[in-house]
């Protein structure tokens, strides 16, 4: 159940992102830097930011930070 | 006369009262406090209050431009947090937020060095107290872990003032030139203050074990009171840069690992003070006027999101999201506070976080860091993944587990959140209200179509990636994720453990040493001491005349049981006037 919202809201986002990447194509005219000129960079910029933060807290997990409770207890 | 009344000695005077008045005076003390405060913060406001200690000109109070918002948001916030705490019964959870509020609001008012000193320490002690608020083995401890932290903090205080009195020969508030010694020793201190890695674990060790009010109040005045004093010393201090744009990393990434929720926003404190680190640094007009709006704001949406989790968890009795799920049925009224705390946070649009955290961000460009920009744009997505998404995903949303309601909500616990919502969203409307308290004028205009655009991309783009990854957020059991804090907590009572285990190893060693050999060979001297001396005066002559015909086999075989002395007296007072001929040339030569 909670799989099929997931989904469901899934396709309403990546709807709505288009939609933003559109407007901001057509309407958007002030750049700080070149960069910024790609279609849809900042949306490119959350899904790799966020992408970069749940590799990383996942491998840091896995190196030996994650602990059990009663770790200090010992 | 007037000058007696300081806003900060209203607070110590009701905090003082509180241990002598009954339960409704307490109330009635409590809410009046920050109103009066105020009162004499305006009577005083035109005036500057000095004396002179040890040849020094001190300054305790002086209103300038930086002060002046600080000193409102610490105003409002206690008198938030005090409405919050307003229903706990014991003296000491009226008392010592008041000292610790007003320890704050003394500190903003100094323009010298050693009355800054003075509040600091105060601060670190009374912060102290509010964090044994917690009252159970696990905030004790925390609590001493924090005490000590910040009296090496307070030493490294200290000993750049006297420092900074030798170079400059006053203590007056001044910026200081960074690279001379007085500087590293305040910085190293204030970014302890500040909580930056990898002095930061301090903050996510203790501030969850205090009371859930008591958080309330640690979250806004230590690290913003850090704040403002790097704003006063070290505006446009480079490597503040740097360092702030590794804070705002650091956090979300802890926060995304933690599982228990008053953690998770306390790691996210250390985030979003490295916002306002990073716009000290870069120390230009419009950033520094970033680094106090941000730190305005978020003196609020914080106090909000530590409110709405602390009233979940005092309803539910748990702030472990393993525990928590599907709460949204029974707590909407939270969620929705919560919601405007988070989205705040996050820096959505109509929000009080917008209209503040996109003036430091901007800022990096201005000057420019392109590196700053990124890291400050990745943390502002990691605070809404974490604390927009992960946190209500697993504790409202989710799969529901059994969870009993405890305990009802106050009425002060909900009036209290509807305050400080009321003022993130007021503040987000109408962002000039905020801006007019600003130190330099204000041409930064944040509802631009640009700016909505980008930052909606950049939320809905990381709102992808996270409903793609939300299955893998549930956890079976709880679990603890390691911070520096693991160096004092497990590392160095280690060492201390080898080292003593070493250090009884060797006192064994010694003591062997001695039982078999040295004390052994003393038993055999005491029991015959003249054949003894005779058998090393018999070596010693067979040593230097290098003759082996000496009787020294008869002596070794009389020794050691032959006890009574043989030599004739001739020979003693011979060897007595010897040594007496020898001790009368040495003391006339001498």
């Amino acid at each position: 159940m909670i799989q099929k919202k997931l989904l469901k809201l899934f396709v309403i986002n990546l709807i709505f992102l288009i939609f933003l990447i559109i407007s901001g194509y057509f309407f958007v005219h002030h750049y700080y830097f070149y960069i910024e000129r790609l279609i849809g960079f900042y949306a490119i910029l959350g899904i790799a930011s966020s992408f970069i933060i749940i590799v990383l807290t996942n491998l840091l997990k896995k190196i030996g930070l994650k602990k059990k409770e009663n770790y200090y207890d010992d | 006369m007037i000058s007696i009344f300081q806003p900060f000695l209203i607070y110590y005077v009701a905090g003082f009262l509180c241990f002598f008045v009954s339960y409704n005076i307490r109330k009635i003390l409590l809410v009046l406090t920050p109103p009066v405060s105020f009162l004499s913060y305006l009577l005083l406001q035109k005036q500057a209050v000095d004396l002179i200690f040890l040849d020094q000109k001190i300054t305790f109070f002086q209103v300038d431009s930086i002060n002046i918002p600080f000193f409102y948001a610490f105003i409002l916030i206690s008198l938030i947090g005090f409405i919050f705490n307003i229903h706990r019964g014991e003296r000491k959870e009226f008392a010592f937020p008041l000292f610790y509020a007003g320890s704050a609001i003394g500190l903003l008012f100094t323009h010298d060095l050693i009355s800054l000193f003075f509040f600091w320490e105060l601060m670190a002690l009374f912060s102290t107290f509010v964090i044994w608020l917690g009252m159970n083995k696990k905030a004790e401890s925390a609590g001493l872990r924090y005490l000590f932290i910040h009296l090496i903090g307070g030493i490294l205080f200290l000993v750049g003032i006297l420092l900074f009195l030798k170079e400059n020969g006053n203590l007056s508030f001044q910026s200081l030139k960074f690279g001379s010694p007085s500087s590293w020793f305040i910085l190293l201190s204030v970014l302890i203050n500040t909580a930056t890695p990898p002095f930061s674990a301090w903050l996510s060790d203790a501030y969850p074990e205090s009371s859930i009010g008591g958080t309330v109040f640690l979250s806004a005045f230590t690290t913003k009171s850090a704040v403002y004093v790097l704003c006063r010393l070290f505006a446009g201090t480079e490597i503040l840069i740097y360092l702030g744009s590794i804070m705002a990393i650091y956090g979300v990434i802890y926060a995304f690992m933690v599982l228990d929720m008053r953690r998770l926003l306390s790691y996210h404190i250390i985030s979003q003070v490295g916002f306002m680190v990073c716009g000290v640094g870069i120390g230009t007009t419009l950033a520094i006027n970033g680094v106090i709006s941000h730190a305005f704001t978020h003196i609020f949406y914080k106090g909000l999101l530590l409110m709405s989790v602390g009233t979940l968890c005092f309803a539910v009795g748990t702030e472990r999201l393993n525990e928590l799920g599907g709460l949204l049925k029974n707590y909407k009224m939270i969620f929705f506070f919560y919601s405007i705390g988070a989205l705040s946070i996050s820096g959505a649009p109509l929000l009080s976080g917008f209209v503040s955290k996109s003036i430091t961000i901007t800022s990096t460009l201005e000057a420019p860091n392109y590196i700053a920009w990124i890291m400050l744009n990745m943390a502002s997505v990691g605070t809404f993944i974490s604390v927009g998404l992960k946190l209500p995903y697993l504790a409202f949303l989710g799969n529901g587990k059994e969870i009993v309601e405890k305990k009802p909500i106050p009425l002060n616990m909900k009036l209290a959140m509807s305050f400080a919502s009321g003022i993130c969203i007021i503040l987000g409307v109408y962002p000039d209200l905020l801006y007019s308290l600003l130190p330099y004028e204000v041409n930064y205009r944040p509802y631009t179509f640009e700016h909505i655009i980008f930052v909606l991309q950049l939320f809905i783009g990381s709102l992808a990636v996270f409903i793609l990854y939300s299955k893998n957020l549930e956890q079976k059991s709880f679990y603890i994720i390691l911070d520096t804090d693991w160096f004092y907590r497990k590392l160095i009572p280690r060492i201390i453990g080898i080292i003593f285990l070493v250090y009884e190893e060797v006192l064994k060693i010694i003591e062997n040493l001695f039982h078999k050999n040295i004390y052994k060979k003393i038993v055999l001297f005491i029991q015959n001491p003249l054949l003894a001396t005779k058998i090393i005066f018999e070596l010693v002559l067979i040593v230097l005349s290098g003759r082996e015909d000496r009787n020294i086999e008869v002596i070794i075989k009389k020794y050691p049981s032959d006890t009574v002395k043989h030599w004739p007296i001739g020979v003693t007072i011979l060897y007595t006037t010897f040594l007496l001929t020898l001790f009368l040339l040495i003391y006339y030569l001498a």
